[in-house]
């Protein structure tokens, strides 16, 4: 090593390392006399080893008699070893100690070699009471070398501590310079400039560097070698590795700051929408709220958009069992959109499940009109023509037999007649009760729902059936506004006027009202007489039997007959016989009240 | 002002570099590129002189992905430095978030410096912008040079920093001192979220 490969002349001295080489060199010129013991430290590739080397050599030029020594640590304790397996311990002692410039390198080799420690402990002492000079070398300073012992690094910590930086720019170009001469290759000092701008970790990187501009210069003899040097760095900072999770805290900075920043709800509500939208849900009804400077009630709108997801996923699967095309339609995607995936649904229903409908037979036509059903064939003209607008709903009572059914069913046809895309549902209360309870036992209460909800048009016959069920009742209060509040005509018949419908609920009742309730007479004597015998097939209800007529006869109107003798209190509105009208020159624009 | 459009779920922050021209503003570009995963990054976009100046201006769009629900965008513009692209700058500049002024710290440079600087505010000001509400940051830049030919930060701060914003020394070339900056300078946009006037569709 202090043959005369790595001399002074031969390091680039600068700001990062001058400190390192004028003790270097000072130690070199009196070895023993300056620093007690030069420690020096720097990372790998930054000049330690040359300059022990150079040191070592340029001692022994000065003083030719001085015996100098080099080792690397890892060496040194290696021969301790074998001397001490040997038993010629005395003997290596004596090798060393007779050493007047010992240049150790690497001591960070010693880490966990406690004899070897301690001989060097020795050898140091020994060395300063002789007035010889040990020179150290480390890649980090004795504060960082965790495995030595405490005495050891006081003892390196004793004399001068001198670190070698990375090369700035200064010693990066004196290197390039120098080693220009010293290879004698044809460079310019452009080339060395753009060179040296690159900052390089350790010297054997921009000795690298300078080989393959050296090399590719050779391949491109005609290209300034400043504009090869220039290509040369980019590949270079390309090559580079990435500097350790740099991006990766920046990173971790902005989340940090954007979480901070944001409001929570926000951030909630955001979490929120793309959960949503990642599920395939249109969050239109979210979106809104992120918009507010205000929070709203989180919950609450989360809440209300999850039900919505739910009935469209109900909806969808019900679409789908009645007609597989309906699956993945947008609109099942579109919280904002379930009345029109239940509309859709309805109508999937209607055309695959249809609501009863009216008896095709029982028509308008094969009604006999006279002073008892007067009105209600009016009536029932009106409702045909503007269907939903006119009387809604239309209450038919009558006693049994009167005909009632015959006109709802012969209204149903009529409008299913008008337009034929029309879905009537025709049904008695006594069997939508029995529906109810069926869907309710399967668990399709929805399906049973939807499947009226989906016509156009209601008629229920028999409402008085409704009595008695309050869930029946329920159920219809709700068919039954739904087709109101939605324009469509509702059609009902009832033995008795809505007031006296007895064990239904006075809402129902009061709604029953609201519309217009006409009265169907009963069948007069001759009427029935001059009916012809058998009664025509499906005439049932129009054309009573013998025994039903016998009945109805028995039967007097006690409404009727109360309300025409006053009552004995009472409002004196109701009292008036002007405000009882019991036969109907016309309608129009009249109210009309029943007797009772 | 930072946009987050809460229709997309989108932040997207625009943040110039300025500064006098050769200042190192396209090499703190080149340096994030570089460090940001490819998968995180567009490609950046120059469009430069012969000379390798940046003629009209870079453009560097960066992923940092779903950031609380939000994906959240980067885009880093530089300006031209040289006198005469002053339209150009005007341009780049509007609607910036965020500023990075590099300066050079050549003490050579000085003049350019706080002449670039001038400018900076003269062009805040044309656009109703007031200097005092835009995140700014000052990036020396170039301090790996000898110490006889740039200035320390101290005298660059007597120089330029009269408004006392955050300063980095860098070496954009090198690398030091870059993400320090756009930290910093992210920060104090992405501090401004909350604002209502922040708030776009």
């Amino acid at each position: 090593m202090l043959d005369g490969r790595f001399r002074f002349d031969t390091f680039v001295a600068g700001p990062s390392n001058r400190l390192a080489v004028s003790a270097a060199r000072a130690v070199a010129e009196a070895p023993g006399q300056a620093y007690h013991p030069l420690f020096l430290y720097a990372e790998s590739g930054l000049g330690k080893t040359h300059l022990l080397a150079a040191l070592g050599f340029h001692a022994t030029q000065v003083d030719p008699g001085l015996v100098a020594g080099y080792r690397e640590a890892g060496e040194y304790a290696e021969q301790l070893e074998a001397a001490a397996g040997r038993g010629d311990l005395n003997a290596w002692r004596r090798e060393w100690e007779s050493i007047r410039l010992l240049l150790l390198d690497d001591v960070q080799f010693l880490e966990g070699h406690a004899e070897a420690q301690a001989e060097l402990l020795r050898l140091i002492d020994h060395a300063q009471a002789r007035g010889h000079q040990v020179v150290l070398a480390s890649d980090r300073p004795p504060a960082d070398l965790d495995g030595l012992d405490q005495r050891l690094l006081s003892r390196m910590s004793g004399g001068l501590i001198a670190d070698i930086a990375a090369p700035d720019l200064d010693t990066r170009l004196g290197i390039l310079h120098l080693w220009r001469s010293i290879r004698v290759v044809d460079l310019d000092d452009a080339a060395l400039d753009e060179l040296s701008r690159h900052e390089v970790a350790n010297v054997r990187e921009l000795l690298g560097l300078f080989n393959r501009l050296v090399a590719q210069r050779a391949l491109e003899p005609g290209t300034p070698a400043a504009g090869i040097a220039r290509v040369l760095l980019a590949q270079a900072l390309d090559e580079r590795p990435p500097a350790p999770d740099e991006f990766e805290s920046f990173l971790n900075e902005v989340t940090a700051v954007v979480a901070s920043s944001m409001e929570q709800w926000r951030v909630r509500l955001a979490a929120t929408v793309a959960r949503w939208a990642g599920e395939g849900y249109r969050t239109d009804a979210l979106e809104p709220f992120l918009d507010g400077n205000e929070p709203p009630d989180l919950d609450a709108v989360e809440a209300r958009f999850a039900g919505a997801v739910t009935q469209l996923r109900d909806l969808e699967q019900e679409a789908a069992r009645l007609d597989p095309r309906l699956a993945g339609v947008s609109v099942f995607r579109d919280p904002q959109r379930v009345d029109e995936a239940r509309a859709i649904v309805m109508r999937a229903l209607a055309a695959y499940d249809p609501p009863p409908a009216a008896a095709d037979h029982l028509t308008i036509d094969n009604l006999s009109p006279g002073a008892r059903n007067q009105l209600a064939l009016r009536a029932a003209g009106e409702v045909i023509a503007l269907p939903g607008s006119r009387y809604n709903p239309l209450f038919l009572h009558g006693p049994p037999s009167s005909g009632k059914t015959h006109l709802a069913h012969a209204i149903a046809n009529a409008l299913v007649a008008r337009d034929g895309a029309w879905t009537v549902a025709v049904v008695d209360a006594a069997a939508l009760g029995d529906e109810l309870i069926e869907a309710m036992r399967t668990g399709e209460l929805e399906r049973w729902r939807m499947r009226y909800r989906a016509a156009d048009a209601l008629i229920v016959d028999n409402v008085q059936f409704l009595a008695g069920s309050d869930r029946l009742q329920d159920e219809f209060f709700h068919l039954f506004n739904t087709f109101v509040d939605g324009g469509r005509q509702v059609v009902l018949t009832a033995d008795v006027p809505p007031q006296r419908l007895a064990a239904v609920a006075s809402r129902l009742q009061s709604r029953f009202e609201a519309g217009l309730v006409v009265e169907i007479g009963r069948v007069s004597e001759a009427e029935a007489v001059a009916r012809y015998t058998p009664v025509p097939l499906g005439d049932e209800a129009a054309a009573p039997t013998i025994d039903a007529w016998f009945d109805d006869m028995g039967e007097p109107e006690p409404a009727r007959a109360t309300f025409l003798q006053p009552a004995a209190t009472g409002d004196a509105f109701f009292l008036d016989p002007e405000k009882v009208v019991s036969e109907w020159p016309s309608m129009d624009g009249r109210v009309i009240e029943d007797p009772r | 002002m930072p946009v987050v459009n809460y229709a997309s779920r989108e932040i997207t922050c625009k943040i110039v570099y300025y500064g006098p021209g050769r200042s190192g503003k396209t090499s703190n570009l080149q340096y994030i590129h570089r460090r940001v995963p490819a998968a995180r990054r567009g490609e950046m976009m120059s469009l430069a002189t012969h000379g390798d100046r940046t003629l009209f201006f870079d453009f560097l769009p960066i992923d940092l992905g779903a950031i609380s629900g939000f994906t959240t965008r980067f885009q880093l513009y530089t300006v031209p430095g040289q006198v005469y692209y002053r339209s150009t700058r005007r341009l780049v500049l509007q609607g910036a978030d965020g500023v990075v002024f590099v300066a050079d710290s050549q003490r050579r440079q000085a003049e350019e410096n706080v002449e670039s600087y001038r400018d900076l505010h003269e062009a805040l000001a044309e656009q109703g912008v007031d200097v005092r509400d835009v995140p700014l940051v000052l990036q020396y830049n170039k301090q790996d040079l000898p110490p006889d030919l740039v200035a320390s930060p101290d005298e660059l701060d007597a120089l330029l920093n009269f408004r006392a914003v955050p300063t980095f020394a860098a070496d954009a070339l090198g690398g030091r001192g870059v993400f320090e900056t756009l930290r910093r300078v992210s920060e104090l946009v992405l501090r401004r979220l909350a604002t209502p006037a922040t708030v776009i569709r």
